[in-house]
């Protein structure tokens, strides 16, 4: 009697046991196999395509339009009655556009010397997450005319520009902008942009960029270096910027070689750009 | 010694049943690297859709066990900004390149592999997203056509079941529930 329940207790456990396992989900098995790992492209260095003034890692992509708006008011020095610098404002209404994957269109007209600039943003190389290329690299390259009609002004500065760079990690990327501006009135500057971002959120970044002159542009009797410092703060489809630096220009040339206010003296000015973008073509129709 | 027997005979059922589970016959495998995954986020403000078409899958037509590996970066939105968010904000791409769901066809039996035609099909298993892992039992169909078999389902997925969060200001516009379409055409080898 004894032997026959062991052995119906046997095979009850013989035909249930495999079923619970199965219950258990025995997900050891491979069917893929080991996968190898995919090469990514690391995007997402920057916010947007400026860090404050300078060209960031960042691309506008193929068939968005990115339409920026950008404020830089008064020293902060000149006081209370002037608000702080509140009063004054210097803006570029700008306008960059991807015209195929890594090229983009800028424009842009700046109210301080009503200057008109245009430029064409290139991604050379693009950096990927097994470092088979360590590094982004862009091309910037430009021209910007003042529309005031002296005979003097109403000749064009080119700047030229490489942005080289990399996303260390999640939060940090840093980049350097060797920079040359050929000056419409004379004489030529070369200059080393050196700029950084660390996430404060997933959304927010500080930002950091600083532009010295390696050779003091020609025919300046004041020049000073570029500094800004500020916050992005990114939400649904803007990206908002607002910092505080020692440059009311904010084309190429202005800030580059033309920068004359100082940080010491309180010359430095709050300033943001607001960034929209809007997609014209869809993304499917380039190839990615 | 009968005691013996029995027992030896146990284990022997059990190890051959067990075995036969973990076992691979390649001849009964059927895979993509093309198969196609979609998603739909609905809201009142806005309806966000996007394609992934590079989709890895396999099943074992002798076991049941399927397998799934997407590719995060690999979904398209028709928004580029879109995109953007989605790969550095919601799922983090960078941290969690991949989704994988590895699980087993429960009532594997009804399916004809021999035979064309279209057969309902429960599957159990391990949805992996963002980096966190569930239980999901998901309904949908298997349809065979010679060599070919497609499968298909949809199904929802709780955003917060993966710690997806959305933040307060875009929660009008980003479902909660984000309804995933299945259509993977598997070629036996």
């Amino acid at each position: 009697m004894s032997q026959l329940m062991l052995r119906i207790q046997c095979l009850f456990s013989a035909i249930t046991l495999p079923f619970l396992l199965s219950a258990q989900q025995d997900t050891g098995f491979s069917l893929l196999g080991d996968e190898p790992a995919e090469r990514i492209k690391v995007e997402n260095a920057f916010k947007t395509s400026r860090v404050v003034n300078l060209q960031s890692l960042e691309l506008t992509d193929a068939g968005v339009l990115d339409v920026k708006i950008n404020h830089r008011f008064g020293a902060v020095g000149l006081g209370a009655y002037e608000a702080f610098g509140l009063d004054n404002a210097s803006v570029r209404i700008g306008a960059e556009y991807g015209i195929v994957p890594n090229l983009a269109l800028n424009l842009g007209r700046s109210s301080l010397n009503r200057m008109v600039d245009a430029g064409l943003k290139y991604r050379i190389m693009h950096q990927t997450n097994d470092n088979h290329r360590p590094v982004s690299l862009l091309l910037y390259v430009g021209a910007a005319r003042s529309a005031i009609s002296t005979s003097t002004n109403k000749i064009m500065d080119y700047t030229g520009q490489l942005i080289i760079g990399r996303k260390i990690s999640d939060g940090l990327s840093i980049q350097l902008a060797p920079s040359y501006v050929s000056m419409g009135r004379g004489g030529e500057t070369g200059a080393l942009g050196i700029a950084m971002r660390q996430k404060i959120t997933k959304r927010t970044t500080f930002n950091l960029e600083y532009i010295p002159a390696m050779v003091r542009p020609m025919g300046r009797a004041v020049f000073r270096n570029s500094l800004s410092v500020g916050v992005d703060i990114e939400t649904g489809g803007h990206v908002f910027q607002l910092h505080f630096t020692n440059s009311s220009g904010m084309a190429e040339p202005q800030f580059i070689a033309y920068n004359t206010d100082t940080w010491s003296n309180q010359g430095f000015r709050f300033g943001f750009n607001i960034s929209r973008v809007f997609t014209v073509v869809d993304p499917g129709k380039f190839s990615r | 010694m009968k005691n013996a027997l029995i027992i030896a005979t146990c284990l022997f059922l059990f190890g051959a049943v067990n075995a036969q589970s973990n076992e691979a016959d390649k001849s009964q495998i059927f895979s993509t690297s093309s198969g196609t995954i979609k998603f739909f986020s609905k809201t009142t403000a806005e309806n966000i859709d996007a394609t992934n078409n590079q989709v890895k899958a396999a099943l074992d037509a002798k076991t049941g066990n399927v397998e799934f590996s997407v590719s995060i970066n690999s979904f398209l939105f028709k928004k580029a900004l879109m995109q953007k968010h989605f790969q550095e904000n919601y799922l983090e791409s960078e941290k969690y390149p991949k989704s994988t769901f590895k699980g087993t066809i429960a009532n594997n039996s009804v399916v004809k592999y021999g035979a064309d035609g279209k057969y309902p099909v429960t599957v159990k298993g391990k949805l992996t997203m963002h980096g966190v892992t569930k239980d999901v039992t998901i309904s949908g169909k298997v349809a065979i056509s010679g060599k070919k078999a497609v499968l298909s389902t949809d199904f929802n997925v709780l955003l917060e079941d993966y710690n997806i969060k959305v933040p307060a200001n875009n929660a009008s516009q980003i479902a909660k529930s984000i309804k995933v379409t299945v259509d993977c055409s598997l070629q036996k080898k």
